[in-house]
Parts: structure tokens; C-alpha cells; sequence
């Protein structure tokens, strides 16, 4: 059955076991030794964010994206949640919670429900809201438009841009740099990262976009993923290199 | 549904059925969403919330699309022209903006991250692109300057691909973790 896969297949399956397998064995390495501390420039900075927001019982605003099932279906839609949910558990009982923005409708539910889980989890259910997860347009245009008319409200202590976004995105980190608001983008496109360097913000790249959470909430199973995709990484490196020389030898086709 | 999405032809009815049950469930949730983003303003609107003007344009423009659409039908080209002439020309301006905003963002990355290798790198590589973008050079006819040119032309696709090579690993990381439940749900 597997002569009938493409190479590429075939190297994708490879690559999922081999991921797979980190990622057992790294769970396994954690429970016998304790978690470090990573140290992260975006960690500080989303931390920074959180200190300013709690300290001058200002609101951190969220964008979670526009597109988890709106076009196809994108997992990297998702990569925002998990940021949500670290964040919110820090801030639930300050002045002005955390607000975020969805711009799909199956974000705008999942994102609803990390938001009540976690004053179920604090046993603050009264303090739930529904308004501090919202949907927002649906389309890039309007979901990008919705963001930014929120981003001038002087409660606002920051902005963090995390999930699936179009390069548009560039009009809410306009508004956030127009009105001295901090921004990190932690998108999870090429184009929406290129878009991330914009103003003074902190642009996540890469793998990183989906490990902001990992180094914030230090989660066993987060921290186990950290490392199986720095062992992944080794080992697309040495295929890579591999691959390269076998090429150069005449070796493959 | 992995091993499905690898052996299509087999998989392939399964593939179908499961996406189908997929299409209705982010429906629902849509709809789910707008209604509570309709009932969210409803209730700006009746406690007086600071913008509570804004929160009565989304309700009327909703409430007005909705009946309008429920009784001309989706597709009725009145109903299509109506709400595509107040949506083309916002979109059209924001577009514009866009293009205006990336003017000054190539120019406000040295104010604000000042000369670092990023923003130098940033700048050379755009006006190399420009001049590559011309054609000038490619009609010279050099075959030594082609060979150069391919391969600068190449590089930005070897940059993306290792970025993509990171988001991939990074996702599958991601769904591992949301496929054996260790993500957390939303009630942990």
C-alpha cells in the first residue's frame, strides 16, 4: 500500500511518526526531570505586555485571526487559542480582562469557550462576559477593520496578533503604532509575517509563532513539543544536508 | 481520517462524508457566533455603553441584510447589487490605505528599528528586487549576469521555504497535541 504514496507522501509520514516519536519521548524524559526556564525575547515581551496591562489595569487586546475553516480548513488558524487561554489565566481579575477578536465562526466558539473554561477552571463563573470574545468581520477586509477601530480605546494596553491573518493586518499595527500601543505578531503565514516587521512591533517567526504559549504557560506537554521540534529540526537539517550531497554525488535523481 | 487523507483513492468517500459533516458544523458555529455577537450589542445598546452608536449601525445593517436577503434569496442580483455597493467601495478604500500604509512602513522601518542588519538587509534586498522587477538587466543579454540573476531571484524562495519548513514543524507539533488532547479544551 505504501508503493503507492508520492516520495513527498512518503517523507511527510516519515516525518509525522518521527515527530510523533519525539514527542512520546520527550514527555517521557519531563516526568523524570523538572521543566527549565526558557528564556524567549517573545516571552519577555508578552510577559511585559501582561505587567503593563495588570500594573495599569489597562486591557490587552487579542486578535485570533480570520481564517480556521473560513477558506479551507487551517489548523495555524487554531495557534492563537492557547496564547489566549495562557494569557487569560493571568489576567482574568484584573480591571479590564483580556479582549479578543475572532474573525471565524468556529474560532469566535472555540475562543468563547477557552474564555468561559478559564473562569470555570478560577471558579469564577459569575465573572464570565460573553463580549470579551468576539467575532469580528468575517473576511479580511472587515475583520482587519473591526480590529482597528477597537485599537484607538484608551483602556487598551497592547496588541497581540496571533493566528492566520492576510497582510492587510498591516492596518491594525499601523493604528496600534499611531497610538504608542506595544504589538506582537505572532502570524502564522508568510505574507502576514512580513507584514509583522511593521512600526516597532515584536515579529515572531517561523516555528515560533506556535511556541509563545509553550514558554509562557510552561505546560508539560508544551514544553515536551518544544523540544521534540528542536529534535525535528535537527533532523530535517541533517536530511537536508544529506540530501544535498547524495544529490551533488549524482546519487539521487 | 490520517490514514484516509494518505490513501485517497481508498479513503476518498470517507474524505468526502467527514468534510461534508465539517461544512455544517463551522455553519453552525457561525451562526452561533453572530448570534451572540447580535445579542453583545443588543445589550451595549440597551445599558448605554460608551459606542453604543456603533452597536446600533451593526444592528440595523444586520438586521436590514438579513430581512432583505431572507426575502430576495442569496442569490437575487438586487439584493447582490445592494450589498455589494456598500461593501466594493470600503474594501476598495482600505485597499488603497494599505498600499498608502506599506509606502510609509518601508520608510518608518529605519526611523523605528533604526540601522540594524534586518532593516539594511531589508532595504538592499528591495531595491535590488525593484531594479530585478524592471527587466532591464534580463534584456541585457549577458549570459554570466543571467546566472546571477537566477540565482538572487531564488533566494527569497530558499528563505520562505526554510520559514515554511519551521511553520510545519511547529503545526504538526500543534496537532499532535490537540489530537491526543493534551491542547486542553476549553473547560480545563
Amino acid at each position: 500500500m505504501l508503493s503507492t504514496l508520492t516520495l513527498n507522501d512518503q517523507l511527510a509520514l516519515a516525518l509525522g511518526l518521527a515527530g510523533l516519536l519525539f514527542l512520546l519521548i520527550n514527555l517521557l524524559l519531563l516526568k523524570r526531570n523538572p521543566p527549565k526556564h526558557i528564556p524567549e525575547p517573545a516571552k519577555e515581551a508578552v510577559e511585559n505586555l501582561l505587567h503593563v496591562s495588570s500594573e495599569q489595569g489597562k486591557r490587552l487586546v487579542v486578535g485570533l485571526g480570520q481564517n480556521l475553516t473560513n477558506a479551507s480548513f487551517d489548523l495555524s488558524g487554531a495557534s492563537g487559542l492557547s496564547l489566549q487561554r495562557a494569557l487569560l489565566k493571568r489576567s482574568l481579575f484584573n480591571d479590564h480582562p483580556l479582549q479578543s477578536f475572532s474573525g471565524d465562526g468556529v474560532l469566535a466558539c472555540l475562543s468563547r469557550m477557552a474564555v468561559h473554561g478559564a473562569y470555570r477552571g478560577a471558579l469564577a463563573s459569575e465573572l464570565f462576559d460573553g463580549s470579551l470574545s468576539q467575532l469580528s468581520g468575517t473576511s479580511h477586509m472587515a475583520y482587519t477593520a473591526s480590529l482597528a477601530n477597537y485599537i484607538p480605546d484608551t483602556s487598551n494596553a497592547g496588541l497581540l496578533l496571533a493566528g492566520q491573518m492576510s497582510p492587510v493586518i498591516l492596518l491594525a499595527l499601523d493604528q496600534a503604532d499611531r497610538h504608542s500601543l506595544p504589538a506582537i505578531s505572532a502570524i502564522a503565514s508568510l505574507s502576514g509575517q512580513a507584514a509583522g516587521f511593521f512600526g516597532s512591533s515584536v515579529n515572531l517567526m517561523g516555528e515560533d509563532v506556535f511556541n509563545a504559549e509553550g514558554k509562557l504557560a510552561q505546560r508539560k506537554a508544551s514544553l515536551a513539543s518544544l523540544s521534540a521540534q528542536d529534535w525535528l529540526r535537527i533532523t530535517i537539517s541533517i536530511g537536508l544536508l544529506l540530501g544535498a550531497i547524495l544529490k551533488m554525488g549524482g546519487v539521487l535523481p | 481520517m490520517l490514514a484516509a487523507m494518505f490513501f485517497v483513492p481508498q479513503g476518498g468517500s470517507i474524505l468526502a462524508t467527514v468534510l461534508n459533516w465539517m461544512i455544517i458544523v463551522a455553519g453552525v458555529a457561525l451562526l452561533v457566533a453572530i448570534a451572540s455577537l447580535v445579542l453583545t450589542h443588543l445589550r451595549f445598546i440597551a445599558n448605554g455603553k460608551k459606542g453604543f452608536l456603533l452597536s446600533l449601525v451593526l444592528v440595523i445593517s444586520f438586521l436590514a441584510t438579513l430581512v432583505f436577503g431572507l426575502l430576495r434569496g442569496v442569490d437575487d442580483p438586487v439584493f447582490l447589487k445592494w450589498v455589494g455597493a456598500v461593501i466594493r467601495p470600503i474594501e476598495t478604500a482600505l485597499l488603497g490605505l494599505v498600499a498608502l500604509v506599506m509606502m510609509s512602513a518601508a520608510l518608518k522601518i529605519f526611523r523605528e528599528r533604526g540601522w540594524s542588519a534586518l532593516t539594511v538587509s531589508f532595504g538592499v534586498s528591495a531595491i535590488i528586487f525593484l531594479i530585478l522587477g524592471l527587466g532591464f538587466l534580463q534584456n541585457l543579454n549577458f549570459p554570466a549576469l543571467n546566472g546571477v540573476i537566477t540565482f538572487v531571484e531564488g533566494l527569497p524562495m530558499i528563505g520562505a521555504r526554510g520559514l515554511l519548513i519551521g511553520i510545519g514543524i511547529g503545526l504538526l507539533m500543534m496537532a499532535f497535541r490537540v489530537l491526543f488532547g493534551m491542547e486542553g479544551s476549553g473547560n480545563d
